[in-house]
């Protein structure tokens, strides 16, 4: 299909949109809503997170969230140009931002998860 | 419409000659009032009786050609379709008259629309058969025709491309019109360029630019959903790359 492109960003941005609702869902229900509202502890969470559920519900939200954001973020910058040098070096720059931040978050997750 | 009980209209229109003028003003005309005036009648009665120098489009008078787009009483609307009375009745109390925004002014109320028609013209707007010709016509059938029938309504009058705030920012941007019209050939029974027509519209100066913010639905006056064909774009595009199209 000559001239399409950024096919599949576009459709991974509407897969993390679903994905964000279902475990944004969850994660709220489980902060504010589950349970004795009892105030929680480090130790609290780090036992919530050892939970297979968890671990994918939260490493999930950090992955949804950050290519969402990002995306939104390149959708702007390409508001103002598209050339595609620019196209390019936007989206490398933002994959590798958006690298970094989930390994900085999942390690994050790791070091509660392992309390 | 119920008859307005008044004498005089206070017009107040947009004067810019890029050629001679230094900065844009607003002229003030009180015209006589008439039952069944339009907006596009008052133009003319400046035109006409009192300034002879004023610049507006115009053609059909019926709302058909779309030369007449106009932002008046800050709503996109054609002027020879927008009684004055109704403008009235919506709580102004004057008529304020000025050209489509964000388009670069000619004179008046006359913008520059060739970016406008390079993108109509890019998407190429007419049917593209692979078959033999028939006897005597290609037929379609009512659902088939359904498809269509909102976005043959389109006049071109380019109040969409104005008001789209993707369209100011990028300039490469095909705009909503463009790829409305490209949906509608997309979906015509009778046209066999479908996948090239997605390829067109699929990328970044074209589908993915439109945020959904449906300020050219609101701004059609024929009530078109530019931002809903946009969003079939897409969604047929993602389809096609699923299916393997070349
Ligand atoms: S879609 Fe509506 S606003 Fe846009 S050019 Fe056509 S008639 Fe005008
Ligand atoms: S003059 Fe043709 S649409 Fe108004």
């Amino acid at each position: 299909m000559r001239g399409a492109r950024g096919v599949w960003g576009w459709l991974l941005q509407r897969v993390t949109a679903v994905g964000l609702a279902v475990v944004l869902t969850v994660h709220l229900y489980v902060l504010h809503f589950a349970g004795e509202h009892a105030v929680l502890t480090v130790a609290d969470v780090s036992v919530r997170l050892r939970t297979l559920t968890f671990i994918l519900v939260d490493f999930g939200l950090l992955a949804f969230a950050l290519y969402h954001g990002l995306y939104g973020l390149r959708s702007v910058i390409l508001d103002y140009t598209t050339r595609e040098s620019t196209v390019r070096a936007v989206t490398v720059g933002l994959w590798a931002l958006g690298s970094i931040a989930f390994v900085y978050g999942a390690l994050a997750l790791l070091l509660l998860i392992k309390g | 419409m119920a008859k307005l009980d008044i004498e005089r209209i206070r017009l107040k229109v947009y004067r810019f000659d890029p050629e001679t003028d230094r900065e844009a003003r607003i002229d003030t005309h009180d015209v006589p009032y008439v039952d069944g005036m339009t907006v596009l009648d008052a133009l003319f009665h400046v035109l006409e009786k009192i300034d002879g120098s004023l610049a507006f489009r115009f053609s059909c008078r019926e709302g058909i050609c779309g030369a007449c787009a106009m932002f008046i009483n800050g709503s996109y609307r054609l002027a020879c379709e927008t009684q004055v009375a109704r403008v009235l009745r919506e709580g102004h109390r004057e008529l304020h008259v000025m050209p489509l925004p964000h388009l670069p002014v000619i004179k008046d109320l006359v913008v520059d629309m060739t970016r406008f028609w390079q993108n109509y013209e890019a998407i190429a707007p007419w049917i593209v058969t692979r078959t033999a010709d028939p006897e005597k016509e290609r037929l379609q059938s009512p659902a088939q025709r359904k498809l269509i029938d909102e976005y043959v309504g389109c006049i071109l009058c380019g109040s969409c491309f104005s008001s789209c705030p993707s369209v100011w920012t990028g300039r490469e941007y095909l705009g909503p019109n463009a790829m409305m019209k490209t949906y509608r050939w997309v979906v015509d029974s009778r046209d066999d360029a479908a996948v090239e027509r997605l390829g067109r519209a699929g990328n970044e100066k074209g589908a993915w630019r439109c945020h959904t913010i449906f300020n050219c639905t609101e701004a059609c006056p024929k009530k078109i959903n530019q931002t809903s064909a946009i969003q079939g774009l897409k969604r047929r595009t993602v389809a096609a790359m699923l299916r393997g199209a070349r």
